[in-house]
C-alpha cells in the first residue's frame, strides 16, 4: 500500500558537505567540553587535593625535606601522580564514553552526525588534559624542590615527561575499556589493578640489574638509596618512547573498536607498535659495563668520583651532585666540635660521602662482620690514597633529622676515637653517653632526629649510614643518661665535658662514673648475658 | 559538494519491512511525506518506533526502498547527509542530569558538527528560546520539571534547523496544561518543515496534524486527513443503556450510559464520532506486540 500524505514537497537547504577540517573542529570542540567536565570531576579534584594537600601540609608544618635529591624527586612523584591522575583520567574517560548508555541518550546520539570513531578520538584527546594537569602540578612541585638551596642532583626531562604520558596511557585505557565493556566497574578494577601492577616490583624484589620493571608504565624499582646521577643509568628516554608507543596502540585499539578503519588508523597502529618494540628493546638492555664499574668504584673507593671542599680544618668530599649539602654537614659538625676541648676541635677532619651503589643486599639483607670489616679496610685504604686518612662517612640522604643525628654521632665518635671510616660496633660506658649527648645537642635537627631514632628503635640508637648497616650504636642504658643531659643547658654540660674529656673518652670509663660527674641516676646494669659486646 | 534538489519529498518509502528474529516489526510499509505535521498513530507494538528509527537512520530496513530528504540512508554518505538535516526526539529521551540545559543542547550541537563556537552558542540560545527555556538555560537538567526536560529534548532536536523533525511520543507523561503548550510548540515547528509526530494522543493529532497515518501490526491501516479518520466511524458510534456484546468496543461513560462502536445494539442512539472512534475502528486493541511469522 503506497500512501501519499501530501503533494507539497519539503524545503531542502543547500548545505555544504562537511570537510575533514570540520570533523576535526567538532572533535576538538567535543574534547574541549569533555576536558572541562573531566577536570571538574570529583575524581580529578580528589587527585589534585591528594597530591598537593600533603605537599602543602609538609611545607606549612615544616616537615618537608629541604634537601631533595632531584634525580629521585622526579621519579618519586611518578607513582603517586600516575596513580591519582591516571586513575582519575581512566575513570572519567570511561564514564564519559559510557555516559550515553548510563543516561539513555544513545537513541538520540546514534543518529547525530559525528561518527563514533571521531567521538572516541575526542575522548582520547580529553586524556591529554589530564596529562597536562599532571605535568603542570609535577612541574610546580619539582621546581619548588629544585630552587631550594639544599637541592642536590638534577632533574631528568624524560623522567618528568613519563608522568603525563603514563597518565594519558591510563586515560586511553579507560576509553578502550568503555568501548569493550559497558560497565564502569571494570574501570574501577582497572585502577586498582594498575596500582597493584606498578607496585609489583616492590612486592616481588628483582635484581638490581633487572629491567623487567621498565615494561610497566612507571616503576619505583631502583637503587635503595639515592645515587649520583652518573651512576643511575635509568633508560628513561627509551622508556618514554616505549610508553608513547603503548599509548598509541591503546588509542588505536579504542578507535578501531569504535569503527575507525583505513590507512591512517593502520599507520598509527604500526607506528605505535614500532615505538613500543624499539623503546622496549632499548630499555631492556642491561646496564652498561662502564656504569657498573663506576658503581663499584663509588661503593668501594669513592674519592676518584668526588670533589672536596675545605672549611677551616675540615675537608668535605662529596659526589658532585651533592656538593650543595656541604654547608649543612658543616653546620652539624660545628655543633659537635663547639662542645669539645679546643685541642680536639682544632684537629684536622675529613668528611666523605659514601653510597652503596653496587651489590646492595636484596630485600634489605644483612651483611656479616667480615664483610663490614673488609669494606672498612677498603675505605681506609682509599682514604689514605686520597690524602684524607681519617674520614667520617655521610650518606646520600639528608634533611629528615635522623641523618643529621647519625652524622653528628659519627662525628662525635671520630673526635674521641680517631679511627677513621668504617666505624662499627657498640660504644659503651662514658663514650656512649658522650656520643649520644654530642649528637643530640649539635643542632635542633639532630635533637629531633635523635628522638625520632629513639621512637623507631628496638633498643639503643644506631649512628651510621643505615644503607650500609654499619656504624656505632649506644645502648638504652647510656641513652637514659643522654636524655637527662639533653634536658639540661648544653653550656653547663659542656663545661663538665671539656674538664673531664680525657676521662670521659677513655674506653674503660663507666656509665656510673658519668652519673657521678653529672649527678644523674644511672639505671642498673642489665644481666651480663643480655649485654652486648663493646667493640667500638 | 553535493546538494539535494530542492522540493523533494521528505520521506519516500516503498515496501519497507523489518523483522526482529521471528517477529515482524514492519511489513511492506509504503508512504510519502512532505512538509507540515504528520501524525503517526498506533497501539503499542504497532511498529511506530521502529518506523521512526528507520527514518531517523538508527535502523536499516531488511527490505524495501527508502529515501529521506532525497538521500538513501542505507549508504554511509546517505546516512550522513540525512543526519545533517534531521532532528530526532526519541521516545523517553535520556538526559545528562548534571548538564545544564545549555550544555546538553550544546553537546548535541557539537555532535551535529556545528563547529564554530560563537555560531553554535547562538544556535543553542535560539533553539532554547524557541522552546521557551531561555531563562532556564543555565539550570541543571536534574533541577528541571518533566515538561521542561521534554522541551530541552525538543530544543536538541531543533539544533541546526532540521528539514525533517521526528518526534516519538513527545507528550507522554505530560499534564494537560503542558501538553497544550507542547501542541502550540509543535504546531509552530511544522511550518516550513516536515514533522512526523508519533503519539497515542488522538486529540493531539486532531489539533496538530494535517495528515495522519495509522500503523497496526506493522502495516499501514490508514492515511489521510484527520477528518477522514473521524469519518470512518460515521454511523458506527452509538449510545445506549446496556452493555452491548459483539461490538468493537463498549464502555460505560461518565453519564452512566454506554458508548458502543460497531453494530448498533437494540435501542441505541447514533452519536457523532470522534477521531478516537475512527482510530478504534481500525486497530485491534487487544493485539500483543508484533506479529509472529
Amino acid at each position: 500500500m503506497t500512501t501519499t500524505l501530501r503533494s507539497r514537497p519539503v524545503r531542502t537547504d543547500d548545505r555544504p558537505e562537511p570537510t575533514t577540517a570540520d570533523r576535526w573542529a567538532a572533535t576538538v570542540a567535543l574534547a574541549r567540553g569533555e576536558a572541562k567536565r573531566g577536570l571538574r570531576h570529583p575524581a580529578t579534584v580528589a587527585a589534585v587535593l591528594l597530591l598537593v594537600g600533603p605537599w602543602l601540609y609538609g611545607w606549612l608544618a615544616g616537615t618537608a625535606n629541604r634537601y631533595p635529591v632531584l634525580q629521585d624527586t622526579d621519579r618519586s612523584l611518578q607513582f603517586v601522580t600516575v596513580l591519582l591522575f591516571g586513575g582519575a583520567a581512566l575513570i572519567v574517560g570511561n564514564l564519559a564514553v559510557l555516559r550515553p548508555r548510563r543516561h539513555r541518550t544513545t537513541a538520540l546520539y546514534d543518529v547525530l552526525v559525528l561518527p563514533v570513531a571521531w567521538r572516541t578520538a575526542a575522548h582520547l584527546l580529553t586524556t591529554l588534559a589530564f596529562g597536562l594537569l599532571a605535568a603542570v602540578l609535577v612541574a610546580v612541585l619539582v621546581t619548588v624542590a629544585a630552587v631550594l638551596p639544599g637541592a642536590a642532583g638534577r632533574l631528568d626531562p624524560y623522567e618528568l615527561l613519563t608522568t603525563p604520558v603514563a597518565v594519558v596511557l591510563l586515560g586511553a585505557v579507560g576509553v578502550l575499556l568503555a568501548r569493550l565493556v559497558g560497565s564502569v566497574l571494570v574501570a574501577v578494577l582497572a585502577v586498582l589493578g594498575s596500582g597493584v601492577l606498578m607496585m609489583a616490583p616492590d612486592l616481588i624484589p628483582l635484581s638490581d640489574d633487572s629491567r623487567l620493571a621498565w615494561f610497566l608504565p612507571v616503576t619505583s624499582q631502583d637503587a635503595p638509596v639515592p645515587l649520583p646521577v652518573d651512576l643511575l643509568a635509568r633508560p628513561a628516554g627509551p622508556h618514554l618512547v616505549y610508553l608513547t608507543g603503548l599509548v598509541a596502540l591503546v588509542a588505536v585499539a579504542a578507535l578501531a573498536r569504535a569503527g575507525a578503519r583505513g590507512r591512517r588508523t593502520v599507520t598509527a597502529g604500526l607506528l605505535g607498535f614500532a615505538l613500543l618494540v624499539g623503546g622496549g628493546v632499548v630499555q631492556a638492555r642491561p646496564v652498561d659495563d662502564a656504569v657498573v664499574a663506576a658503581r663499584i668504584t663509588a661503593t668501594d673507593n669513592p674519592a676518584a668520583q668526588q670533589t672536596c671542599r675545605r672549611i677551616d680544618r675540615v675537608s668535605y668530599c662529596a659526589f658532585p651532585d651533592f656538593a650543595p649539602w656541604v654547608d649543612a654537614w658543616d653546620e652539624v659538625l660545628r655543633g659537635v666540635l663547639r662542645r669539645v676541648p679546643a685541642a680536639e676541635a682544632e684537629q684536622p677532619l675529613a668528611v666523605r660521602q659514601r653510597v652503596w651503589a653496587h651489590g646492595y643486599p636484596e630485600a634489605g639483607g644483612v651483611t656479616t662482620q667480615e664483610e663490614r670489616q673488609a669494606r672498612a679496610d677498603a675505605w681506609r685504604r682509599g682514604d689514605v690514597a686520597a690524602g684524607t686518612p681519617s674520614t667520617i662517612s655521610v650518606g646520600t640522604r639528608w634533611g629528615r633529622g635522623q641523618e643529621e643525628a647519625e652524622f653528628a654521632g659519627l662525628v662525635a665518635y671520630e673526635v674521641m676515637s680517631r679511627r677513621g671510616a668504617g666505624a662499627d660496633g657498640m660504644v659503651c660506658g662514658a663514650r656512649g653517653v658522650l656520643v649520644g649527648w654530642l649528637a643530640g645537642q649539635a643542632t635542633p635537627e639532630t635533637a629531633a632526629g635523635l628522638r625520632m631514632a629513639d621512637e623507631n628503635s628496638w633498643g639503643g640508637i644506631q649512628f651510621g649510614e643505615p644503607s650500609f648497616h654499619q656504624g656505632v650504636s649506644v645502648t638504652d642504658r647510656e641513652m637514659v643518661v643522654v636524655w637527662e643531659l639533653l634536658r639540661r643547658p648544653a653550656d653547663e654540660v659542656a663545661v663538665v665535658v671539656r674538664r673531664n674529656w680525657a676521662e670521659l673518652t677513655a674506653p674503660d670509663t663507666s656509665t656510673e662514673r658519668v652519673g657521678e660527674l653529672f649527678g644523674v641516676t644511672v639505671p642498673p646494669q642489665v644481666p651480663e648475658d643480655e649485654r652486648g659486646v663493646c667493640t667500638a | 559538494m553535493t546538494s539535494t534538489p530542492t522540493g523533494v519529498a521528505a520521506v519516500r518509502a516503498t515496501d519497507l519491512s523489518l523483522r526482529y528474529g521471528r517477529t515482524v516489526a514492519l511489513r511492506q510499509v509504503s508512504l510519502t511525506m512532505h512538509d507540515g505535521v504528520t501524525g503517526l498513530l498506533g497501539p503499542n507494538g504497532a511498529g511506530k518506533t521502529t518506523l521512526l528509527r528507520i527514518l531517523a537512520t538508527a535502523l536499516l530496513p531488511d527490505d524495501g526502498e527508502l529515501t529521506v530528504l532525497g538521500h538513501d540512508p542505507r549508504t554511509a554518505p546517505g546516512r550522513l547527509a540525512v543526519r545533517r538535516r534531521l532532528g530526532y526526539l526519541p521516545q523517553s529521551p535520556g538526559f545528562h542530569p548534571n548538564f545544564t540545559a545549555f550544555e546538553f543542547v550544546d553537546y548535541v550541537a557539537i555532535l551535529k558538527e556545528l563547529t564554530h563556537r560563537r555560531d553554535r552558542h547562538e544556535e543553542v540560545r535560539r533553539v532554547l528560546a524557541t522552546v521557551g527555556l531561555d531563562a532556564q538555560r543555565g539550570k541543571k537538567i536534574k533541577a528541571l520539571s518533566g515538561g521542561m526536560r521534554q522541551r530541552v529534548a525538543v530544543a536538541a532536536a531543533l539544533v541546526g534547523d532540521p528539514e525533517l523533525l521526528i518526534l516519538d511520543e513527545p507528550t507522554v507523561g505530560l499534564d494537560p496544561e503542558k501538553r497544550l503548550r507542547f501542541r502550540e510548540l509543535i504546531a509552530g515547528l511544522g511550518e516550513g518543515r516536515a514533522v512526523l509526530l508519533s503519539t497515542h494522543q488522538t486529540e493531539d493529532v486532531l489539533m496538530l496534524c494535517r495528515r495522519v497515518v495509522v500503523l497496526d501490526h506493522g502495516t499501514v491501516k490508514f492515511e489521510g486527513p484527520p477528518a477522514d479518520l473521524v469519518a470512518l466511524a460515521h454511523g458506527r458510534v452509538w449510545t445506549g443503556d446496556v452493555r452491548a456484546e459483539g461490538t468493537l468496543a463498549s464502555w460505560r461513560t461518565g453519564t452512566g450510559r454506554y458508548r458502543h462502536i460497531g453494530d448498533p445494539p437494540p435501542g441505541a442512539e447514533l452519536l457523532d464520532p470522534t477521531i478516537e472512534d475512527g482510530y478504534l475502528m481500525l486497530v485491534d486493541v487487544t493485539a500483543e506486540e508484533g506479529v509472529p511469522v
